[in-house]
């Protein structure tokens, strides 16, 4: 979530080699975020080429901030 | 926990470690530039002046255009693709800041004489070298930041640039021209060489399959 944050669309292998997790891993992890709508999963052809392609949605990017807030919050706890 | 922070940058900082984003900010300073200096060698009318100027528009266009193809034949089969995230008021803020000098130099060249804008900057030699050194101050920050020794070569590099843009003989739009080429064409060498490495590194999965 946090890598798709920075982008406005990424593809399966660059979230495979920025993550270091394995195809089946993502591709659960993936599935859950698409589930929960916080992701959408397109697939396209660069040329002949299957290209999978991720991209965060607005629900997406207004939880993960709601997260980072909740998690800033609790650090700084006493 | 992951640091959110870090990785919501590593999209913009992968292009920038294949040498994609360096080599496409060198050669686009570097031409600008350049055609601000080869304008001293060109007759003083408008036609060579304002051609060299669109001349130079045209080549950045060519450099962009050149890169999206390289990025979509070298780099994004590699190692993935992605692009990093803009924010929607960016562009907003970005098109006046690059089309104002654009629309006051035609105003200015209507009549269809170059204009000499070194009128409004003669005899303050501090401008450009200034500029530099705010460039150089930059880059060695960053590279302290990131712990980058080329990063540390480059801002050492402007430094020794800064004063040589005040003192040479040359008119405030030439001076500018000096660290524009001189601050891209490194930048430009050291993207390729990062982009030939990155090629190297990793090789294209369609030789890969092609060759076992």
């Amino acid at each position: 979530m946090a890598l798709l944050s920075g982008a406005e669309e990424a593809d399966f292998i660059f979230l495979m080699r920025e993550t270091g997790l394995t195809k089946g891993n993502l591709s659960s992890h993936l599935g859950k975020l698409e589930a929960a709508a916080y992701i959408k999963i397109e697939k396209r052809f660069r040329g002949k080429i299957p290209l999978t392609v991720m991209r965060m949605t607005s629900r997406g990017r207004a939880a993960l901030k709601a997260y980072r807030k909740k998690m800033k919050d609790l650090l700084r706890e006493p | 926990m992951p640091d959110i922070d870090r990785l919501s940058k590593r999209p913009g900082e992968y292009l920038w470690e294949t040498g994609v984003a360096p080599l496409t900010a060198g050669l686009c300073f570097f031409l600008l530039g350049a055609s601000d200096l080869l304008k001293r060698f060109l007759p003083q009318t408008g036609l060579a002046q304002n051609g060299m100027k669109w001349l130079a528009i045209c080549a950045v266009a060519a450099v962009f255009w050149g890169m999206r193809s390289i990025k979509g034949r070298v780099v994004l089969p590699r190692g993935g693709y992605v692009e990093p995230w803009v924010p929607w008021w960016l562009p907003l803020l970005l098109l006046p800041i690059f089309l104002a000098p654009l629309v006051l130099d035609y105003v200015l060249t209507a009549n269809g004489r170059p204009h000499d804008f070194s009128a409004y900057l003669d005899n303050d030699r501090l401008i450009v070298p200034g500029f530099a050194v705010w460039f150089a101050a930059g880059s060695l920050y960053e590279a302290r930041k990131r712990k980058s020794s080329p990063l540390l070569a480059y801002g050492l590099y402007l430094m020794c640039l800064a004063p040589l843009t005040g003192w040479l003989p040359l008119s405030p739009t030439e001076r500018f021209g000096l660290l524009q080429s001189g601050a891209g064409g490194p930048l430009a060498v050291f993207g390729a060489m990062r982009l030939r490495a990155f090629a190297k590194a990793n090789p294209d999965p369609v030789d890969l399959t092609s060759g076992g």
